[in-house]
Order: structure tokens, then C-alpha cells, then sequence
């Protein structure tokens, strides 16, 4: 009965189709929200702790737009899923290579400035556990492809 | 808030392009394996194929196949019985019925008697002459 009822909050609050690939919509939404950020605040990345990732090309503005653009064709490859059978999970892989690329960036700069500032920043953790997930999502978009195509 | 200054980063270029390079073959060999993954098939049972039991499994699909048997001939025992008894409940219906109607005919007649009494006793019956 307790399982019950929660099974059914659960589906009130979260959509079933939501609630299976809820780890890609929140990092989406995390993307589009960094991504604002990020726009009214160009400094939170040069100054911070991200400042090493300029290295490799990624300044405040590039990653402001590549987030947003990834950000998007994700939450709409995600909301077409099952329409979209053949390219639909090839976007959702390709977004979640870019992001898992992006978090393993984020978690050497602040690696890095763990070892400059003399303390270790959370984050590290936070960015690593989010690039194994984004791995993770890579399977799960290949498999829906496979299915779907299959 | 002051820039932080910018250290020799020639190697951890170089290590930010090799980790760079290690995460998008990763990501690629994670999506290709979700690609390849085997999707268990439907298990189909071919009509034609037979099954044979030998040892302890025999023994006991031998034990369930008797208990199944007994309980079956209960069963059939149970619903001759109720079959049975139903007839014997109905014959028992029609005594009664029969008995009823009988006690109803002497009860009448025994009605009729009265009256005649009744009206003998009054004097009626001479005048009704």
C-alpha cells in the first residue's frame, strides 16, 4: 500500500518519461542555468577556479554559448525521444560526450587549483561523479538507439 | 577579487589535452557498447519438443502428479455427494408439500363438520329445511 502510494506521488511529480532519463534533463537544466550565470557573470570563470580551462579554448563566453546551445539540443532531443527514434539518441550521446568532456575539464582546472590555493575544493568530487554519469548516459542513449533501431 | 597568477602550464596543457582525448574515446566506447548491447530475446518453445525427468525431480513430479490425482477424485467425490444430496433434499420437499396439502384437506373437512354442528345447534338446520 506505502509502495503504492508512493509510486503515484512519484508519477505526479515526475513524469514517467521524465523520471527514467531525469539525471540528462537536470544536467541540461544545470547547463542552461550555468550558462546564465555565466552571462551576467563573465568573472565567476576568469577569476575562479575555472580560469585554467581557458587553456584549451574554453573562456566565459564560449562556454556560455556552447552551454546554452548543448543545454538546448539536449532538453529538445530529450523531449522528442520516442518521436525521433534514429537521431534523438545520437544528439542525447553527443550532448552528454560534450558535457562528461566539459566536467572532466572543470574537475582538472579545479584539480589544479587545489594544488595552487592550498586547499582541495569540493567540486572536484562533484565534477567527477557528474562525468562518470555523463558516461553513463552515453550507454544509456546508445542503447536506446539500439532498441529504437532495432 | 585579484587575478590569480597564471603558473608555467605546459604540461598541464598537455594533460588537459590527453585527458581531453581519453574522454571523448571513452564517451565514444561507452555509447558504442549501449549500441552493441544484446536485447534478451523471446524465449519460443518449439511445439515438437519433449521434456523427460529422471532422479529426484521424477520422484517428485511423480508425488505432485498423485496428489493431483486425489485431490481431483475428491472432487468428483464431493460433487456426487452434492448431486445426491440435492435429490434427496428435493424428494424431502415433496413430502412435505404433500403433507401440507393433506393436513389442509382435514383441516377443511373438519371445518365443514363444525359448521354443520354449529348449525344443527342453532336450530337453523331444521328451518333451512
Amino acid at each position: 500500500m506505502v509502495n503504492m502510494i508512493s509510486m503515484e506521488i512519484k508519477t505526479v511529480i515526475i513524469p514517467l518519461p521524465i523520471s527514467r532519463r531525469l539525471f540528462e534533463w537536470m544536467t541540461s537544466l544545470m547547463m542552461l542555468g550555468m550558462a546564465f550565470v555565466i552571462a551576467i557573470n563573465p568573472s565567476t570563470v576568469k577569476v575562479g577556479g575555472f580560469y585554467l580551462l581557458s587553456n584549451i579554448g574554453i573562456t566565459a563566453p564560449v562556454l556560455a554559448v556552447l552551454s546554452t546551445l548543448i543545454g538546448c539540443i539536449r532538453i529538445a532531443a530529450l523531449f522528442a525521444n520516442g518521436l525521433w527514434p534514429l537521431w534523438g539518441p545520437r544528439f542525447r550521446a553527443g550532448c552528454a560526450l560534450f558535457a562528461a568532456i566539459l566536467w572532466i575539464q572543470m574537475f582538472l582546472a579545479l584539480l589544479a587549483w587545489s594544488k595552487e590555493s592550498g586547499y582541495i575544493s569540493i567540486g572536484i568530487a562533484v565534477y567527477l561523479f557528474l562525468a562518470l554519469g555523463e558516461f553513463i548516459s552515453c550507454y544509456r542513449a546508445g542503447t536506446d538507439g539500439n532498441a529504437s533501431c532495432s | 577579487m585579484a587575478t590569480p597568477v597564471v603558473p608555467d602550464l605546459g604540461p598541464f596543457v598537455l594533460v588537459q589535452a590527453g585527458i581531453f582525448i581519453v574522454t571523448v574515446g571513452g564517451g565514444l566506447v561507452f555509447w558504442w557498447r549501449g549500441l552493441r548491447k544484446k536485447f534478451q530475446t523471446e524465449y519460443t518453445r518449439d511445439a515438437s519438443a519433449q521434456y523427460f525427468f529422471d532422479g529426484p525431480l521424477k520422484i517428485a513430479l511423480d508425488r505432485l502428479e498423485g496428489a493431483y490425482r486425489v485431490l481431483g477424485e475428491m472432487r468428483h467425490e464431493n460433487e456426487t455427494t452434492v448431486v445426491e444430496f440435492r435429490g434427496r433434499h428435493e424428494a424431502e420437499l415433496d413430502i412435505l408439500r404433500e403433507l401440507r396439502e393433506s393436513s389442509d384437506t382435514r383441516t377443511n373437512t373438519l371445518k365443514d363438520i363444525l359448521e354443520q354442528i354449529r348449525l344443527i345447534a342453532d336450530g337453523s338446520h331444521r328451518r333451512l329445511r
